[in-house]
């Protein structure tokens, strides 16, 4: 294990937080109403300076050493990255809020990193402006990944920057497409932003104000899910906001990557991409079932029309793993909760700012399990696998089994881990929890749901699902190479 | 005529035998000097050892004028190469030899035009055209290829239930590429007009593109067309390739056996909708279990003769309806031709001879080549080259007077085929292919030869 280059990348992250802290350091003297703003100059002041210091010490720990990355050291990068800014991201939260734990904060600065957007918080009219922008900005800087935005401006990282990338991001580096990698992911960075601003247009347009737009654009396309009012989506009773909102959340789900090709006019890169076309079918799919369960509900007083409204927005929220809410789906038929607890492991596209399994990995999924079941009876037969007009090895389809086979495993585990932590909670609840946390959706039902919040769960429930969230959010590997102790010894 | 080979293979070598027993002067370029030497022993032609992709030697070989160039090398690259090499150094008209694909391709870049290529032969294509010819079309009907199969001739006999019955031609909305050449009532026969009407019982002649007459079929003649065709090919060879591609369509149910695994993973990833199976196609249990005796067409076609037969005849006997073979070897052709019906073998098709064939067609002197002749009919069908100093050349088909019964069903322009409109033009150096009656051929032949 090369360290010196660990600490380096380390020091880049924590600096970036620090960049975002600066800045709400200035919205808070600018911005914040009267009553909040010495706390909150005060909370970002400190929080700034530490991390400034931690970002300047790790430089100095990396300067000697050199600087190459190896599948080893890029992967520990990115583990130890994130636990890092989420550690890092909780210091506002305890020093501007006066009564919250440290589990408390650190789920809060998890659940925005990772984009997951369940939050331990209510009340939240009354938080400072500041802390709001800082909820919103973690989830747009999680979105896209931490590490990505510097992957774009360090060139010294060479072909450790597509290890970085792919361990990051769900895409592969390969899928970029260009010659060197930090001009692709840069176009990446690109398109995030122009989208973020053509987003705030849209919100301010929808009758947003300026602040809202922006906090919201940041936690749509990032498929994060914060949100500045404690009712959601659903204290502004805006339709037009909504269908937007579907709009830009349903983009936060697509593949990055196709967008570009899109903008660069390359359409056949988009019609072959089967992930696609499954995805909104899907979206559309489920939107149509839940339509159904939802008129056909004897308690329901929705019209047709807010009835698809309120359908199509819960499910695209869910399946992007955004987790915005316009109605208390707790209180619809169970058949929506099982229709939208598959929405929610099903997940957006790879390369996408989404969480969940990915909806290419369940096409492949079903393909492998359909060419088995042939081969059972026909051992001889050779069958080639495409997706997306590509066929994929042998050994790639291993690799996409094996993670759906880890993930099964973990969210078993997990599960269990958490009935024992809170063994008071409804069996819905503790499911929930699990989806809601290791797919970085946000709500899940009962004890979770829309309308409720995670602060009465048990500090160590709260500290264990962070780290579920960032194990989703890293699709597993990142985080699980930590614990393999070959990883960290010289020999 | 003066005539360069390059590559004493087996195409090459039976090619140098052909055309220097028929009196051209004939050279030969090989780089191996055994074979070099066995080639010198047994033909009247000159050997030059060296290699085919090298300005020098090809400068040896083409010094005293080159009327035909032939690039018949099994590697296509040095194909191309020399083919390049000799139009630059003087040769008159450049034919090469090819195997990939991907050369015939003319989306991207025009392979032929750019390496100044007059002709492109594909030994394992034309074998699997051979093959194709029966499969894609129940044997009642004639069918012939014009073109290297890129232009398919068939007789259609219009069904009673015909979609297009009592209509007249000026009415059907053909295909560019499709034309009616030739039609038979009862007693009457003629090259029908514009408002020639079909009816039933009617047996019409149409050319064009096999998909296309595919699909006009299904609107003549509903019962031939046949339900689901299983074919089962044996061994994933270039020729298996080239039948596959031919037999591109959903109403065909092609299965591959194929022993090298790796070899079947990479044909699946090219031809998704093809069942390749990876196993010994000469044991008798995977035969079995591959359910043979159910298809309705069995094809050989690995670069082993033994194999090919014995595995011919086994299928056969489990009760494939049709069985096709190649034979690559030489020595074996006669004799098993000879036991066709013995064997059970339907069809036999030896790539070197057919590409011999095919070259020695291109390169006769004969003012016109019969290419089919109708059974019991006075309607022929001929290919002939249109001459440099004809009057016809620079001509649109319109402005030509031809006799009355003629039409002109393919105008090949170099490597180029298509199925000419009133509009196209006819070029010096053009061979157009044409029905006709018996007695209207030297007419035509004088009309596109004199001057």
């Amino acid at each position: 294990m090369n360290y010196a280059i660990l600490f380096k990348l380390q020091s880049a992250i924590i600096g970036a937080i620090a960049v975002a802290f600066a800045v709400c350091l200035g919205v808070a003297y600018v911005y914040d109403n009267q009553s909040t703003t010495d706390v909150a100059v005060a909370g970002f002041t400190v929080s700034f300076l530490v991390a400034a210091c931690v970002a300047a010490g790790l430089l100095v720990l990396g300067k000697t050493g050199d600087n190459t990355l190896f599948r080893k050291e890029a992967l520990a990068t990115i583990g130890t990255g994130w636990i890092a800014a989420s550690l890092m991201g909780a210091l506002p939260y305890l020093l501007i809020l006066p009564d919250i734990s440290f589990p408390e904060a650190f789920f809060e600065s998890a659940s925005g990193l990772t984009t997951t957007g369940a939050s331990v918080l209510s009340e939240l009219e009354n938080l400072p402006r500041s802390l709001h922008l800082w909820r919103a900005m973690s989830q747009w800087m999680g979105g896209l990944g931490v590490v990505v935005f510097f992957v774009a401006v360090l060139s010294f990282l060479g072909a450790g920057a597509k290890v970085l990338f792919s361990r990051e991001s769900s895409a592969q580096a390969a899928d970029l497409n260009t010659s060197r990698v930090q001009s692709g992911v840069l176009k990446l960075v690109k398109l995030y932003i122009g989208l973020s601003i053509i987003c705030t247009i849209t919100y301010k347009i929808c009758g947003l104000d300026w602040f809202d737009s922006i906090i919201h654009m940041f936690t749509t396309l990032s498929t994060g899910g914060f949100s500045t009012r404690s009712g959601s989506v659903a204290d502004f009773q805006n339709p037009l906001l909504e269908w937007a909102m579907i709009g830009y959340m349903a983009i936060g789900g697509t593949s990055f990557l196709l967008l570009i090709d899109a903008f660069g006019r390359r359409w056949k890169s988009i019609r072959s991409s089967s992930e696609l076309k499954t995805y909104y079918l899907l979206l559309i799919g489920f939107t149509f079932a839940i339509t159904i369960f939802l008129i056909g509900d004897p308690s329901n007083t929705l019209g047709a029309g807010d009835a698809i409204r309120t359908a199509a927005f819960q499910v695209v929220s869910i399946m992007t793993t955004t987790g915005y809410a316009t109605a208390d789906f707790d209180l619809w038929l169970p058949v929506t909760h099982i229709l939208l607890l598959a929405a929610m492991v099903i997940g957006g596209c790879s390369g996408s700012t989404a969480g969940g399994t990915k909806v290419i990995r369940f096409i492949v999924a079903l393909k492998v399990s359909a060419q088995q079941i042939e081969k059972a009876y026909r051992s001889r037969v050779v069958r080639t696998l495409k997706v997306n007009g590509k066929c994929l090895s042998i050994n790639e389809q291993e690799t996409i089994m094996v993670y759906i086979v880890i993930l099964m495993m973990v969210i078993f585990g997990g599960t269990l881990l958490i009935s024992f932590f809170e063994p008071s909670m409804s069996f819905e609840g503790t499911v929930s929890t699990m989806a809601a946390c290791l797919f970085n959706i946000g709500p899940g039902f009962a004890e979770v749901g829309p309308t409720q919040n995670f602060a009465g769960l048990h500090g160590y429930t709260q500290v264990f699902l962070s780290i579920l969230m960032i194990l989703g959010r890293l699709e597993l590997f990142a985080l699980l190479v930590l614990f393999s102790p070959a990883l960290w010894k010289r020999f | 005529m003066k005539v360069v080979i390059v590559g004493a293979g087996e195409v090459g070598r039976h090619l140098s035998h052909v055309l220097s027993d028929a009196g051209h002067d004939v050279t030969v370029v090989e780089t191996d000097p055994e074979r070099a030497s066995l080639i010198d022993e047994e033909h009247n032609v000159r050997v030059i050892s060296g290699s085919g992709s090298s300005a020098e030697t090809l400068k040896q070989a083409i010094a005293d004028g080159c009327d035909h160039f032939l690039a018949m090398t099994s590697q296509d690259e040095i194909n191309l190469i020399s083919c390049s090499l000799a139009r630059v150094l003087g040769a008159k008209t450049v034919i090469s030899r090819i195997h990939d694909q991907t050369f015939t391709d003319t989306s991207h870049i025009n392979y032929p035009l750019h390496f100044g290529i007059d002709m492109m032969l594909n030994p394992e294509g034309l074998c699997a055209l051979e093959f194709a010819k029966s499969i894609r079309n129940p044997a009642r009907i004639a069918v012939e290829n014009f073109a290297r199969g890129q232009i398919e001739a068939q007789r259609i006999i219009v069904d009673e239930r015909a979609r297009l019955r009592g209509k007249a031609l000026r009415d059907i909305k053909l295909h560019p590429e499709i034309k009616f050449g030739f039609y038979q009532r009862g007693e009457e026969q003629d090259i029908p007009g514009a408002d020639t009407v079909l009816e039933a019982g009617d047996v019409v002649t149409v050319f064009g593109p096999p998909h296309e007459l595919y699909k006009l079929r299904t609107n003549l003649d509903p019962h031939s067309i046949g339900t689901l065709v299983r074919v089962v090919i044996f061994g994933g060879s270039e020729t298996a390739v080239a039948l596959i591609r031919l037999l591109n369509n959903p109403r065909f149910k092609v299965r591959v056996i194929e022993k090298n695994e790796d070899k079947c993973r990479r044909l699946a990833e090219r031809f998704p909708h093809v069942t390749f199976i990876n196993g010994d196609g000469t044991s008798l249990r995977l035969l079995e279990e591959e359910q043979i005796g159910n298809a309705d067409y069995f094809v050989a076609s690995t670069s082993d003769d033994e194999r090919n037969v014995m595995t011919s005849m086994q299928a056969s006997k489990l009760g494939a309806k049709h069985v096709q073979t190649v034979i690559n070897k030489t020595d074996y052709e006669e004799i098993l031709y000879n036991m066709r019906s013995a064997l059970d073998i339907e069809t036999m098709v030896s790539p070197r001879l057919v590409t011999a064939n095919e070259v020695v067609r291109y390169l006769s002197k004969d003012p016109y080549i019969e290419l089919f002749s109708f059974p019991k009919q006075a309607a022929r069908i001929v290919e002939i080259q249109v001459s440099l100093d004809s009057s016809c050349a620079g001509r649109t088909l319109r402005e030509i007077s031809w006799p009355k019964h003629a039409v002109v069903v393919a105008l090949l322009h170099k490597f180029h085929v298509k199925v000419p409109g009133a509009d196209d033009r006819i070029l010096a150096g053009d061979r157009v292919i044409v029905i006709t009656r018996e007695e209207n051929i030297k007419e035509i032949t004088h009309l596109l030869q004199a001057g």
